[in-house]
């Protein structure tokens, strides 16, 4: 009679464990629901409650990816890195860990911590249980070097994976750059230059009339030997307009390279159907 | 107020303190430009006669001599506030008060607020001599 | 036999309920747990999805302190005035409310809820002086600072100093300036700028002199009008600067009671819920 008991009471526990993962699976189920619903702060909820009461930890993964997922979502991306890492501490296999490291670099780039993002993916680079994702990793450390501002290094790196498109764009917009140096130090040689050949010819044109102004005022006071009204025109008036007008060159080449990334960007970030961070 | 500005600054809130919703993420790049605003708003005659002089400075001379105000507003932006704000008696004794504090290059940092485009955050709104206008800001804060 | 029955038991009351994680007990657990990782939102909206029942005064008391860690006042505020005046908590509750009311400045109703008889009355009194002193309504203080513990010591230092505060005077600012150029920023501790005031009105009154002796009348009366503006535009701004040096006293005043109000909790005790 005791042998039987036992055997039941050993087949009620046991039904009881299956209850339990039953009721796991379910929430798992109900914080997908909400997840897929896009009501990300609440999925938060019940993915933490999942991890609360998962006492063997068979979750742990899942549930902290999820979570990291949820908060890049809404853009809080520094508590969605901590939850990838913490996805990363208890993955079960590499497939896990890259997939966790993957995440924490796209949310970096989108943090604008490139360099955080460059660390990690070189980490994975040199990684051997990784060799089979190198084309991934390349992948996202050529948009690492877009928001790094190295659009020339994101074509190579687009270029040597096969991602035509994309390195087309790259090399597109490193051509449309201005020189920031051609600007500024042609408009040292010649007044105005640097801002006609950044296109403000209105800028360009004042800066070079106060420049033959100014210089005018100070030579002939100097041919005049008004020594005294030279220096005091030469550096109230035309060393301040010189250095302003180079000033500007470099300060408009630098501007309108700006508007072309911001060009880029913002057509990567909405019309771009790839693969993005 | 100034005491729940205090409270504020000193407790640092979590990300999960208020509910927030799904967001779309910005890939553009800041950059802070400031823009000339040649607008008029105000119908007074001084502040008229006032503003087109500075739209002219602004234009023939201010934006081709090099970037040499030290502060936020320019002392030309702060003038036409001041008028705008005051009169244009006034607007000229805080104009000139502005310029001997420009004139003077010791000890800023330790004096003034910074404004987010590097600039020495001093608004005409210190100066009217309204004290109900006066807000102060410890120096080294960034004003957003 | 015995532990089989019990087994049984409670094995039937798992498959009867439809999900174990959504019972109170577990809810709560899991409230009990987001409260302890300051995850206040989350735990308030937790406790509130109990049933009526199962809203103890405790849970109450943790409910309302959400709200008030997170700054929704007015939620709080609404659980705070449900725990009666024979729960454990009711001291510490009044102190809760009265710091509620201090952050918002609000002195009619923490007068309304002060009472003699009450363990409270002692901190929400330093409260309601803190926020006399805060309102800069210094006429009354005097008749309350009548305790003597530490925390009435530091609050009669502040009382002093919002009574007799350092500050500068505007007239004093603007006469030193009409006399000597600069030397009414040189009292408001403007130094370098009275030193350059000086200077600038000195170099144009000297130049307007020099020009108008030598008679080049256009440039002479140029910079006259240019040393009137410096010297003009020093004693008013001598007077602004007295202002901005009082409204800095002011500052520097609040930043020390506001430091000394968080140093101190609002005079609120916190209970140790995550042991």
């Amino acid at each position: 009679m005791n042998f039987v008991i036992r055997i039941f009471y050993q087949l009620l526990i046991l039904s009881s464990n299956l209850f339990a993962q039953q009721y796991l699976n379910e929430q798992l189920k109900t914080a997908d629901s909400l997840f897929n619903a896009e009501k990300y702060f609440d999925a938060i909820t019940e993915y933490k409650r999942l991890l609360y009461f998962d006492s063997t930890k068979q979750f742990s993964f899942q549930a902290n990816f999820k979570i990291g997922l949820a908060y890049k979502e809404g853009g809080k991306y520094s508590e969605a890195i901590k939850y990838f890492g913490l996805a990363e501490v208890n993955a079960i296999n590499s497939e896990q860990i890259f997939e966790s490291k993957i995440y924490q670099v796209r949310t970096n780039i989108l943090r604008m911590t490139v360099f955080r993002a460059d660390k990690i993916l070189d980490e994975l680079e040199n990684d051997n249980r990784f060799a089979g994702h190198l084309k991934e990793i390349k992948y996202w450390k050529a948009w690492s070097k877009i928001f790094a501002d190295e659009w020339e290094e994101a074509y190579h790196i687009f270029s040597q994976i096969n991602e035509t498109k994309l390195a087309r764009l790259c090399l597109n917009t490193q051509n449309k750059f201005y020189s920031v140096d051609f600007a500024k130090y042609s408009s040292m040689i010649f007044p105005g230059f640097g801002q006609f050949y950044t296109g403000e010819y209105i800028s360009g044109l004042l800066s070079l009339g106060w420049n033959i102004f100014s210089g005018y005022l100070t030579i002939s006071a100097f041919n005049a030997e008004r020594i005294f009204d030279g220096i005091v025109s030469a550096n109230l008036l035309w060393f301040r307009f010189y250095r302003g007008n180079f000033q500007n060159a470099e300060k408009f080449a630098r501007e309108k390279n700006i508007s072309i990334t911001n060009e880029t960007l913002q057509f990567l970030n909405e019309n771009f159907n790839g693969l993005k961070p | 107020m100034i005491f729940s500005l205090l409270i504020v600054v000193s407790s640092v809130a979590q990300t999960d303190w208020q509910r927030w919703e799904k967001s779309r993420p910005n890939y553009l790049k800041e950059y802070s430009h400031s823009e000339r605003d040649y607008s008029y708003s105000d119908n007074s005659f001084s502040y008229i006669i006032s503003k087109t002089l500075i739209n002219a400075y602004w234009f023939f001379i201010s934006d081709v001599d090099g970037d040499n105000c030290p502060f936020h507003p320019s002392c030309s932006a702060f003038f036409v506030k001041s008028v705008e704000e005051t009169n244009l008696f006034q607007g000229v004794l805080m104009f000139f008060d502005r310029f001997t504090r420009d004139s003077n290059p010791v000890g800023r940092e330790d004096h003034y607020p910074v404004y987010k485009n590097y600039r020495f955050y001093d608004p005409p709104s210190l100066y009217t001599l309204d004290k109900s206008k006066i807000r102060f800001i410890p120096p080294k804060r960034v004003i957003e | 036999m015995k532990s089989f029955f019990i087994s049984l038991l409670l094995i039937i009351s798992i498959y009867s309920q439809s999900n174990p994680l959504r019972q109170p007990q577990n809810i709560k657990l899991f409230a009990d747990y987001l409260f302890c990782e300051q995850d206040y939102l989350r735990a308030a909206e937790e406790y509130i999805s109990l049933k009526e029942t199962y809203l103890s005064d405790t849970i109450i008391y943790k409910i309302a302190k959400c709200y008030s860690i997170i700054g929704e006042f007015d939620k709080s505020l609404n659980y705070f005035f449900n725990i009666p005046a024979s729960s454990v908590f009711y001291d510490n509750v009044k102190r809760e409310i009265g710091k509620i009311y201090f952050l918002n400045e609000d002195e009619i109703s923490l007068n309304k809820m002060m009472f003699e008889k009450e363990n409270s009355f002692n901190d929400l009194l330093k409260l309601k002086i803190a926020l006399k002193l805060l309102k800069n309504q210094t006429d009354d203080i005097e008749n309350l600072l009548t305790y003597d513990d530490e925390d009435f010591i530091t609050l009669r230092k502040f009382y002093s100093q919002r009574k007799n505060p350092d500050y500068k005077s505007e007239t004093v600012a603007g006469i030193l300036s009409a006399i000597i150029p600069g030397s009414g920023k040189i009292y408001t501790e403007e130094y370098s700028d009275g030193i350059t005031a000086f200077i600038l009105t000195g170099i144009f009154s000297y130049l307007a002199y020099d020009n108008l002796k030598h008679e080049h009348n256009f440039r002479g009366y140029l910079f006259t009008g240019i040393a009137a503006g410096f010297y003009f535009g020093n004693i008013y701004g001598s007077v602004a600067s007295a202002q901005i040096f009082n409204a800095k006293v002011d500052f520097s005043f609040l930043r020390s009671l506001s430091e000394f109000l968080i140093k101190r909790n609002y005079f609120v005790k916190e209970y140790e819920f995550c042991n």
